[in-house]
This record gives structure tokens, C-alpha cells and sequence, in this order.
């Protein structure tokens, strides 16, 4: 029984509750004290624990009143139970030992809040006044006034003064933030001037001299701002001005105030100092309107060159020492200046001839500009850049206001010249700070890219200066290097072309055209050897540089297609075919033939005169087993992309035949070790075929003369490509044993087959039909049972590019081939099911002449797709009620087809049934419609719609006799009930409202609710 | 301004002061120069020590008119090999889902950080896409072969 304790056990089990680290020890002690807790004498034994002498018990008896509180409805005890929380408060906070025991009495005081918020309709005082009224032994609260008694307080009531405070807003803002409209009226009326008095008496007498009251008093003070803001956003209660919030701030401001020039002395202030930047931050971000008044002596204060702000610079943050012991307490600094600057940050930038505005950017550059490398030694600079790119879009989206306000030209012109030194300063030290150094930790990464999204915005507004200067840059030290090389130059060259890059590519997203004037700053680095500079100093330590001037050569396709850039292509060649061949750096290879590919993809016309030198790298790359798949495949897509840009027929089947030669020979000597390397190969030819693609509008890429051309070279196919393609890839992928087995080979053959077939003219990849079903058949009699869904795939795509070509007669036999001689692998598996569900389904939707007249359509298909209806598999049950869907619909169906089916519905029985086939189907889909889970009944409602816009009459025959059945076993189903639905559904006609009908219907059925409507 | 712009300016400005390391996101540009709020773009890194991992994933994200009321749109490329995304590349996750587990209170930044998680951790029961799913519930081999095979495609330039 939860209301029969022993104390003694009790104590016991909470000892080894705070010991023990078993969890399920922990799980047991809390299933045995949780119901003596929630118990009719829970709050008995809550008050026996609190005079435990553990301080465990202590904290337990606390928490038990908690769970008793919250258990019971305690309105007419309450009185009695305030009485003895205050007993036990006043017995624990006359002890000496006060702050150990803080957080036992915290608990209680939650307590006692808890009650006042849960029943404030009983209470007429707030329990503050009530806690220390009584504690003063005040009989008659109501006639107890805080103000006039506060200054004479001791140190421990002013404590727990602040912390009731705390305690009690704090769970105010915890609470559902509806109904709270009497609680924030209370807490207005009655507390707020409270603690507004109190501070307005330090205010004048100056904050205690205990570090530990005057750290409690700016929480509470934290506190009170975070609840203002929750309190007038739920509440009409309003906090203005005039209700002096102003001591809130006169508080914390007078903790910034200059007591010592002592650095020892400000560090034992530290962390008072510390809560007071956090506090003030938390008020600029959540409630500026409170310091509004204050703002000019906070600036004084934090930037004045006699203020605390100097002061606390010049002892802590240029302490080497200091500033390593305090970085928290700096980060904590730097924040509120960010937060006072983004409030004034209007008037900085408007004033930059001002001198306290002068004063303030002075003092943020010199912070920007903080010793040492950012993210391992220094992050100030790191939280500066918040601001910076906040001013720099002030000036980006107030540049009409500012033009309007400084009318003359001079002045404005002026105006725009400080603006820009100031951030180019900017850009100056931050560039700096982005180079490379000695371990770097991998967020420095995210530092450049931080840095380099700051100067993408100034180049908005400074556009090609900052670029040029960065171009400028790079040629310097490109003449550097040249003369007397180091390896900090090879940094500082690192970190121009970083931001060159990042900016390039910002500018390239977004808009082609202007990176047109970009070129000849470019041209002036390119000029002055950058490639190969890069290229001879860079070694096995700089990766760095590398991958930045890979990154940068696919931002400039634009410069490659240039005149001036033009002649750059052979070194930029050598270079990064230099990265791609070196097999220890995987990772600098891929970046390279992304690059490579990128440059192909963009300036083929321009690359031409690369073929031979790429051929001969290609073939090699053909031959090296080693080379990594990815970039054997990229390159080849590479060299076929150039050759196509030719638009000469023979020169492309040359170039085609030389590539497929050479993995013809591979094919031979590939083996089981080498085996993701075959499939390489074959990728390599679904590369050719990819590469060799026309775009859509042939009639724009051909002139008349060069289309014919093609067609009739590709028609002649002197070279014998296709049987070529062919001859290859069914070495690969049939006659090779270990991969005919593979699943990923079959892949990559289908989708070299797949290549050609929407191809408006003839090309390497366009075969004859017969040939792709040849190759086919062949497969799915050699292949696992994976890869049949490829091999459907390829047939649903022919019969969608090509299925004017294909007769009823040419379907039989593919059906024939491929479903009827299989139909026991397409029975025992689900996903063959889907994907010849599928396939049919695609065949009903294009060309159902080609299926619904064929004997094997009625005798097997049919039946089936009936049976995929049972399933509860997502992909089969969609792809099925998409089948059923398509046939009734017969969106393409010639009037014969739509006659056909309209028999086969009403009057074709299905397979051992005496019922019509469209009876059948709607039996079937209903069963299943209220099986399937909700997330399914999506793909049945079009089924049923369409069944009733094209046969209304059946349907509703059918559904009704259907229900019956179903439900002659559930009561709760009436036939009322079943004419009712009916009723509703045919009234819908088949429109979007029988979604709702049918939904509501599943609902029903399966006794649940639709949460959107709960 | 509408709400949607007021949250999708204070969403932007958000992701500037604070975002996930490896991640970026940054809005498009209108065809008048002017930034498409709406419209963004973003690269999700895979995690250490996963198959995703060494690759940055590109996704974009279409913010819609009542959005934050409705969740925005997100996709990865076309065909991207996921059991939870679709072939069109658009991503199933509930919390891009109105009528499952989106919230007005939703991030950009727990929008990508889900994304992240969901690469690694697909959702067997929300399959979007055949191939993958498939691959993921039945041969694992194949599937690891496919994620690392994409990684590459995908692989970080830094």
C-alpha cells in the first residue's frame, strides 16, 4: 500500500537513489518512492524528509511536495501547507550554511510559487510579500509592505528576495501561455514594483558588497527581462517607461562603472562583470526599448577612450595572458558590443565623420584585428563578422536613403570614399586571417567560408576594386615566388585565390554576364604563370592550394572561352592531368576530373586541339586497372563531349571506335579480382552513349546538310560501332559468367541501350529494336533476379520513346518471352510483382492497342493485377491501383480498345469466379482500400473515382452487394449504413469530394479519427 | 512585408550569425538582381565516419507563399539515390510534411541538420524511390557500393 511507509527504508532507498549509477536500480528505487509520494500522506512524508539531516532527503522532501502538489487538489489545505513550507523554509535559511543549502531552498520556494500560480484566484497576496512577512513573523500579510521594509532586510531575506523572484516569473514563463492573463496582471500590480523599489535603492546606495547577492540580483534581473517580453507578448500588461524599467538598467550599468585601473581588481570582478555582459546582451537582443535612454552612456561606457570598455581592452584583451584565461568572459564582451552596435548600426553607418561613430570603428577594427589565428587562438574576429556583413548590407539596403541624404555629388562621393577605405581595412585584416597556418583545426574551414561570404558581399558594393586588388594580389606574389619562393608566399597566393574563387562562383550562380568584366583581371595572375607556378612549388604538404586552384579553374569557363584565356588551356591541361594521374591523392583526383569535366562540359568548342593529348591519357586510363571508376568514366564522358562538339560524323566514329577497341581489349583480361573494374568498362560505354546525346532542339545544333550527314554516316556505320556496343557489353554483362550475375552490370548494359532510343536522327547508340529485345531475351534468361527490374525498365522505356513501332503482335511475344515463360520467378517475388505491374501499366497508358486485344492480356495479366491488389506494399499497391486506374481510364484507347475493356469489366468473369471481372476488381480494392494503412489510400482514390465516372451504374451494384458481404458480420454496419455511403460516393460523380467520402468511410472502419480535424 | 519574407529575412539572418559546420545555404537571385528569398540553395555534408561522408549533397529549397505555416520544398538532384527521396528529388521527411511533423517553429538550420540525419538514416517505412529502397532492404551490399559510388560524384571541393 503507497500510503504504509517506513522512513527509515525511505532514507535508505534515496541515499542509493543519488549513488547509485545502475539504471535499473534507479528505475526500481524511483517505482517504489513515486506512489508514496503521489499517496494521501505523500506530503507527510515530504515534511519528514525535510528535516532529515541528508541534504539529499532534504531535496527529496522538497521534491515530493512538487509531486503532491501537482497530485492532489490541495486549494483548502493550502494555507496549512504554506505555513509548514515556510517553517522548513525559515529552519533551512537561518543555518549558516545558506548557499549550500540554495538549492533545496529554491525547491521550496518553486513550491510555494506553484501553489500561488495553480490557485491564484485564493491568494490575495503574491507569495514573495507572504514568504518574508511571515518569515518576520507578520500575522495579518496584507498589512506587510516589502518596500517600506527592504532597507532593512539582512542578506539572507534580500537573497531570497531576488530568488523568489526569479523562481517565480521564471515558472510563469514555463507555463501555456494561455490563461496566464491574471497571473501577468498580479505579477504587475503587485511584484514588479517590489523589485523596482529595491533596485532604485541600490541604485542610490550602491549593490552590496557580497559577490554572491549582487550575482543573484543580476539573474533576477535577467529574468525579469526575459519574462517582460513573454508577459506583454501574452498579456496587455505593459511595461513601459513610465513604470521605470529604467532601474532594471541603472543596475547592471553601474557594474560597468570604473572602480580600479587595476588589472587584479577587475579580475575579481570577473565574473560579476561577466553576468552583467551577458544580461545587458539579452536585454539589446530581446528588449532594446529599455535601454533607449542609457544608450548613450552604454556607448560611453563600452567605447569612450576613459570608459570601462577601454579599460577592460586594454587590461584583459591585450594580455596575451589574460585574454587566454578570460576568452569566455572576452566572447561574452565582444557580444554585447555586436549587440550595441547592431542597435545603432543605422547611425554608424550614416556617420562616419562623426567622431564618436569614428570611435567605435576604431575600436571594432582593432578587435577584428585580434592576435593570432582565428578558431585555435583568437574568435573574436570570428564574431565580428556578424557585424561586419550586417553593415555592409546596411549600406547595400540603404543606398537610395543615402543618396537621398547626401545630396551633393561631392559630398556623397566622399562620403562613399571613407566608406570604402574603412572596408577595404576590413577586407584587408580579414584576408589575412584566412591564410593557412601550422594545424588548423577543421572548423577553420568554415571560418574562410565565412570570410569569404563577407567579401562576396562587399563586392557588391565595392565591385571590381576589391576584385582587381585581389587580382593584383595573386600577380604579386605569382612575381615573388618566381624570384625568391617560400612557402608563406605559396599561403598568402592560397588565400587571394580562395576569395577570387568564392567570389567568381557567387557571381557565376547568379548571373553569366557580369562575369564577362572579370576576364581581364583574371588574364593578369594567368599571365604571370599562375598554373605552372602553383604547379612546380607545390608539394605533398600543400593539397591546400591545390584543390583551391582546381576550384577556381571550374568557377572560369567563361575565361577559357575568352580570347584572352584561350591560350591558358594547354598549362591548365597539364596540370590538372598531373593531379588526376596521381593515384596517392583519391581525393585531389576527383576534385581534378570534376574540374576537367566541367571545363569539357563548358568550352568543348574550345578544347579540340586537346584531342590527341587526351586520347593518349584516356586510352591509359582505360588500361590502368588502378584508376579510380569515377574518373575513368569522367574522362571518357570528357573526350566524347569534345569530339561531339566537332559535329563531324566520321571524326566522332573514329574517336568512338578507338575507345571501344580499347575496351574490347580489356574485356579480355578482366577476372574475378577485377571485377568492379569490368563494370567500369561498361560504365565507360553508358559514358560514350551519354556524351554522344543530341541536345533536344537538333534542328538548332545541325544545319540541314550536317544532320543528313550524321544520319546517313551512322546509317552506313562504316566502322561497325554498334555491333561493336553490342559485341561489348554482352561480353561483359552475358558471357562473362561473374557478371552476368550482377546486378549493377545488367544496369549499366540497359542504360546503354537505353541511350539512343530518343534520338530524332541516327547515331552510335540508335539500335534497331529487334536487336535491344534480342540482347534482352539473352539476358533475363542469364541474370539474377535484381536485375529484372532493369531489364522491365528498359522495355516500359521503349514501349514510351517507341511505341508506334511495336505492333500487338511484337507485345505478344515480348509477353511471351518475358512474363508468361517467367511467371513463376514473377509470382515468388513481390518487386518482380511491381515491376511488371508496371510495365503493364505503362503499356495501358500509352498504347493499350498493344495489350488489351492480346488473349494472354484476358488469361494472365489480368488476374495478376488482381492479386496485386491484396498487397500492403507500398510500391506494389500504387503501382496495381495505377494499372487498374490506366485501364479504365484508356486515355489512348481507340474506340475498339474501350469496347474491349468495357466487356471485359461487365461481362468477362474472372479467373474461378462466377462474378464479372469489374465486380471482382471493386471486391478486391475495397478489401484492400480498408486494409492498407492511411499513408496508401492516396493511390485508391483515383481508382474509384474514375470506376465511378465510367461505370456508375455497375459500380454502384457492385459496391453495395460488396459492403453487404464485407459487413454481414459487423453490426455497427447496417445496410442503412451501406446505402447511405453509396449514396454519398455516386453523389460525388467521381469528383475530388469522394476523396473525403472515402476517407471518412476508411476511418470508420478502422475506428480512428482523422487528426486533422482532433 | 508578408510573413513569410519577415521569417525567411530573419531565417537568413539567423543561418548567418549561426550555422552547422560543412553546411551552406544562401538565397538565389530574382531575374531583376534582386535576392529570391524564396528560392535557396544549400549543401549538406555527408557525416564522419558514414558512407555519405568526404561529399557535400546539393539540395534546393522552395519556400512557398504561406510558409511558415506550410513547409518548404526541398529536393536533391533528380535521381538522387536515397530510400526517402523521390526520383523528381524531392525529399519524404515528416518534418517537411504538413499533415506529419512540421511545425511553424522549424528552422532552416534543423531543416538541413534533419537532412543530414536522414542520409544516414533512412526510413524504411516512408520509401520513395524503388531502386534504393529496395537496395537498402535487400542487398545492402549493393547499396553501400551505390551511396559511396554517388559520395564521389558528390565529393567535397572544400
Amino acid at each position: 500500500m503507497a500510503d504504509e511507509w517506513n522512513i527509515d527504508q525511505v532514507v535508505e532507498n534515496i541515499e542509493l537513489l543519488y549513488l547509485t549509477n545502475d539504471s535499473d536500480r534507479v528505475r526500481q528505487i524511483q517505482s517504489y518512492l513515486l506512489p508514496l509520494q503521489k499517496s494521501a500522506t505523500g506530503f507527510e512524508l515530504g515534511q519528514l524528509l525535510l528535516q532529515h539531516v541528508s541534504k539529499s532527503c532534504k531535496y527529496f522532501g522538497a521534491l515530493t511536495h512538487t509531486i503532491y502538489i501537482n497530485t492532489h487538489l490541495i486549494v483548502q489545505v493550502s494555507n496549512a501547507i504554506i505555513d509548514d513550507i515556510i517553517a522548513l523554509s525559515n529552519n533551512i535559511a537561518t543555518r549558516q550554511d545558506f548557499d549550500s543549502n540554495l538549492f533545496i531552498i529554491r525547491k521550496l520556494v518553486s513550491n510555494l510559487c506553484l501553489l500561488y500560480l495553480n490557485h491564484i484566484d485564493v491568494y490575495g497576496v503574491d507569495p514573495i510579500t507572504t514568504l518574508l512577512g511571515r518569515s518576520r513573523g507578520v500575522v495579518d500579510i496584507s498589512n506587510f509592505n516589502i518596500q517600506e521594509t527592504f532597507p532593512t532586510f539582512s542578506e539572507i531575506e534580500i537573497a531570497l528576495f531576488f530568488i523568489c523572484n526569479s523562481i517565480l516569473i521564471e515558472d510563469v514563463c514555463k507555463r501555456d501561455p494561455a490563461n496566464l492573463q491574471k497571473i501577468h496582471a498580479s505579477i504587475h500590480a503587485s511584484v514588479f514594483p517590489n523589485v523596482n523599489a529595491s533596485l532604485s535603492y541600490f541604485n542610490c546606495k550602491a549593490l552590496p558588497n557580497s559577490k554572491a547577492l549582487t550575482l543573484l540580483i543580476l539573474d533576477c534581473i535577467n529574468s525579469w527581462v526575459i519574462y517582460i517580453s513573454v508577459a506583454e507578448n501574452g498579456s496587455d500588461q505593459r511595461y513601459t517607461e513610465n513604470d521605470d524599467c529604467q532601474q532594471l538598467v541603472t543596475a547592471l550599468l553601474s557594474q560597468l562603472g570604473i572602480r580600479s585601473q587595476n588589472a587584479q581588481e577587475l579580475e575579481s570582478e570577473m565574473e560579476v562583470l561577466n553576468k552583467t555582459f551577458t544580461v545587458l546582451t539579452e536585454i539589446m537582443e530581446t528588449y532594446p526599448r529599455i535601454v533607449a535612454k542609457h544608450k548613450q552612456s552604454l556607448a560611453s561606457n563600452l567605447f569612450a577612450k576613459d570608459g570601462f570598455g577601454s579599460l577592460f581592452m586594454e587590461k584583459i584583451i591585450s594580455s596575451h595572458e589574460l585574454s587566454e584565461e578570460y576568452s569566455s568572459e572576452i566572447e561574452n564582451f565582444v557580444n554585447l558590443l555586436i549587440a550595441y552596435l547592431n542597435s545603432a548600426i543605422i547611425y554608424i553607418s550614416r556617420n562616419l565623420y562623426e567622431p564618436e561613430v569614428y570611435q567605435i570603428l576604431d575600436v571594432i577594427l582593432g578587435l577584428t584585428n585580434f592576435r593570432g589565428n582565428p578558431i585555435s587562438e583568437e574568435r573574436v574576429s570570428e564574431q565580428l563578422l556578424s557585424f561586419w556583413e550586417e553593415f555592409v548590407n546596411v549600406y547595400i539596403d540603404d543606398s537610395d536613403n543615402l543618396e537621398t541624404m547626401l545630396r551633393e555629388k561631392k559630398v556623397f562621393d566622399q562620403f562613399v570614399e571613407t566608406r570604402n577605405s574603412l572596408l577595404l581595412s576590413v577586407s584587408a585584416i580579414y584576408w589575412q586571417k584566412i591564410r593557412y597556418f601550422a594545424n588548423s583545426p577543421p572548423e577553420f574551414v568554415q571560418y574562410r567560408l565565412q570570410v569569404s561570404e563577407l567579401f562576396i558581399l562587399l563586392y557588391s558594393l565595392l565591385n571590381t576594386s576589391i576584385y582587381s586588388t585581389l587580382c593584383k594580389n595573386v600577380q604579386d606574389k605569382l612575381i615573388e615566388c618566381q624570384n625568391s619562393f617560400s612557402r608563406n608566399l605559396l599561403l598568402d597566393l592560397e588565400a587571394s585565390l580562395y576569395l577570387i574563387y568564392k567570389v567568381t562562383d557567387d557571381l557565376t550562380f547568379y548571373d553569366d554576364d557580369s562575369t564577362k568584366e572579370l576576364t581581364p583581371f583574371i588574364n593578369q595572375f594567368f599571365s604571370h604563370q599562375l598554373v605552372e607556378t602553383i604547379e612546380r612549388y607545390s608539394t605533398s604538404d600543400t593539397d591546400e592550394i591545390n584543390i583551391t586552384l582546381l576550384n577556381l579553374l571550374s568557377a572560369i569557363p567563361f575565361f577559357f572561352k575568352s580570347d584572352l584565356g584561350l591560350k591558358y588551356l594547354s598549362p591548365t591541361f597539364n596540370f590538372l592531368f598531373s593531379i588526376i594521374l596521381n593515384p596517392g591523392k583519391r581525393r585531389l583526383s576527383l576534385i581534378g576530373s570534376k574540374t576537367v569535366l566541367k571545363i569539357c562540359q563548358d568550352s568543348k568548342e574550345k578544347l579540340v586541339e586537346f584531342l590527341p593529348t587526351l586520347e593518349l591519357i584516356l586510352l591509359e586510363m582505360i588500361k590502368n586497372v588502378e584508376i579510380d571508376f569515377v574518373i575513368r568514366e569522367r574522362m571518357v564522358n570528357s573526350f566524347i563531349s569534345i569530339t561531339q562538339s566537332l559535329k563531324d560524323p566520321v571524326r566522332m566514329g573514329e574517336n568512338i571506335f578507338k575507345i571501344l577497341n580499347q575496351i574490347n581489349l580489356q574485356a579480355d583480361i578482366i577476372n574475378e579480382k577485377i571485377e568492379e573494374y569490368a563494370v567500369s568498362l561498361l560504365s565507360c560505354i553508358n559514358e560514350i552513349g551519354k556524351a554522344s546525346q543530341l541536345p533536344e532542339d537538333v534542328e538548332d545544333y545541325y544545319t540541314a546538310a550536317q544532320s543528313a550527314q550524321t544520319d546517313e554516316y551512322w546509317t552506313q556505320d562504316p566502322l561497325g560501332i554498334k555491333t561493336s556496343i553490342l559485341n561489348v557489353t554482352a561480353l561483359l554483362s552475358l558471357k562473362y559468367e561473374p557478371l552476368a550475375q550482377h546486378t549493377i552490370a545488367t544496369e549499366k548494359s540497359c542504360k546503354i541501350l537505353k541511350n539512343g532510343l530518343n534520338e530524332p536522327i541516327n547515331g552510335p547508340f540508335r539500335f534497331e529494336l529487334p536487336v535491344i529485345f534480342n540482347y534482352l531475351i539473352a539476358k533475363i534468361n542469364k541474370c539474377n533476379l535484381p536485375s529484372i527490374a532493369f531489364i522491365f525498365n528498359l522495355i516500359e522505356t521503349i514501349v514510351i520513346s517507341n511505341g508506334a513501332k511495336l505492333t500487338a503482335q511484337n507485345m505478344d511475344e515480348l509477353i511471351e518471352k518475358f512474363f508468361v515463360e517467367k511467371k513463376q520467378l514473377f509470382e515468388s517475388e513481390v518487386d518482380l510483382i511491381t515491376t511488371a505491374i508496371s510495365m503493364f501499366s505503362t503499356i495501358l497508358e500509352r498504347f493499350p492497342s498493344l495489350l488489351v486485344g492480346l488473349p494472354v492480356f484476358q488469361s494472365e495479366i489480368l488476374d495478376f493485377a488482381l492479386r496485386g491488389l491484396k498487397s500492403h506494399e507500398s510500391f506494389l499497391i500504387r503501382a496495381t491501383a495505377k494499372f487498374w486506374t490506366n485501364l479504365i481510364v484508356l486515355k489512348r484507347g481507340k474506340a475498339n480498345d474501350q469496347e474491349i475493356v468495357q466487356n471485359i469489366m461487365i461481362h468477362k468473369l474472372s479467373l474461378g469466379s462466377e462474378k464479372s471481372l469489374g465486380y471482382t476488381l471493386v471486391d478486391n480494392a475495397i478489401v484492400s482500400f480498408i486494409d492498407n494503412p492511411r499513408s496508401h489510400l492516396e493511390y485508391f482514390y483515383q481508382l474509384f473515382r474514375n470506376l465511378i465516372g465510367k461505370y456508375p451504374l455497375h459500380f454502384k451494384n457492385w459496391l453495395r452487394s460488396i459492403l453487404i458481404e464485407v459487413f454481414k458480420f459487423r453490426s455497427r454496419f447496417t445496410i442503412q449504413y451501406v446505402d447511405q455511403l453509396v449514396s454519398k460516393l455516386m453523389l460525388t460523380r467521381g469528383h475530388r469530394q469522394a476523396n473525403d467520402v472515402l476517407k471518412e468511410f476508411w476511418l470508420e472502419c478502422n475506428n480512428l479519427v482523422d487528426y486533422k480535424t482532433v | 512585408m508578408s510573413l513569410c519574407k519577415t521569417r525567411l529575412q530573419e531565417e537568413r539572418k539567423q543561418w548567418r550569425k549561426d550555422h552547422p559546420f560543412g553546411f551552406f545555404a544562401k538565397p538565389c537571385k530574382a531575374p531583376d538582381g534582386s535576392l529570391d528569398l524564396t528560392q535557396w540553395t544549400a549543401g549538406i555534408p555527408g557525416k564522419a565516419g558514414t558512407l555519405w561522408e568526404d561529399a557535400v549533397y546539393p539540395i534546393t529549397i522552395s519556400f512557398p507563399e504561406e510558409y511558415p505555416s506550410k513547409p518548404p520544398k526541398v529536393k536533391f538532384p533528380a535521381n538522387f539515390y536515397h530510400p526517402n527521396v523521390y526520383p523528381s528529388g524531392t525529399i519524404c521527411l515528416s518534418i517537411l510534411n504538413e499533415e506529419q511533423d512540421w511545425r511553424p517553429a522549424i528552422t532552416l538550420k534543423q531543416i538541413v541538420l534533419g537532412i543530414q540525419e536522414l542520409l544516414d538514416t533512412p526510413n524504411p517505412d516512408s520509401p520513395a524511390q524503388e531502386p534504393a529502397w529496395k537496395a537498402f532492404s535487400k542487398d545492402r551490399t549493393m547499396y553501400d557500393k551505390k551511396v559511396k559510388e554517388q559520395a564521389k560524384r558528390y565529393v567535397n571541393a572544400g
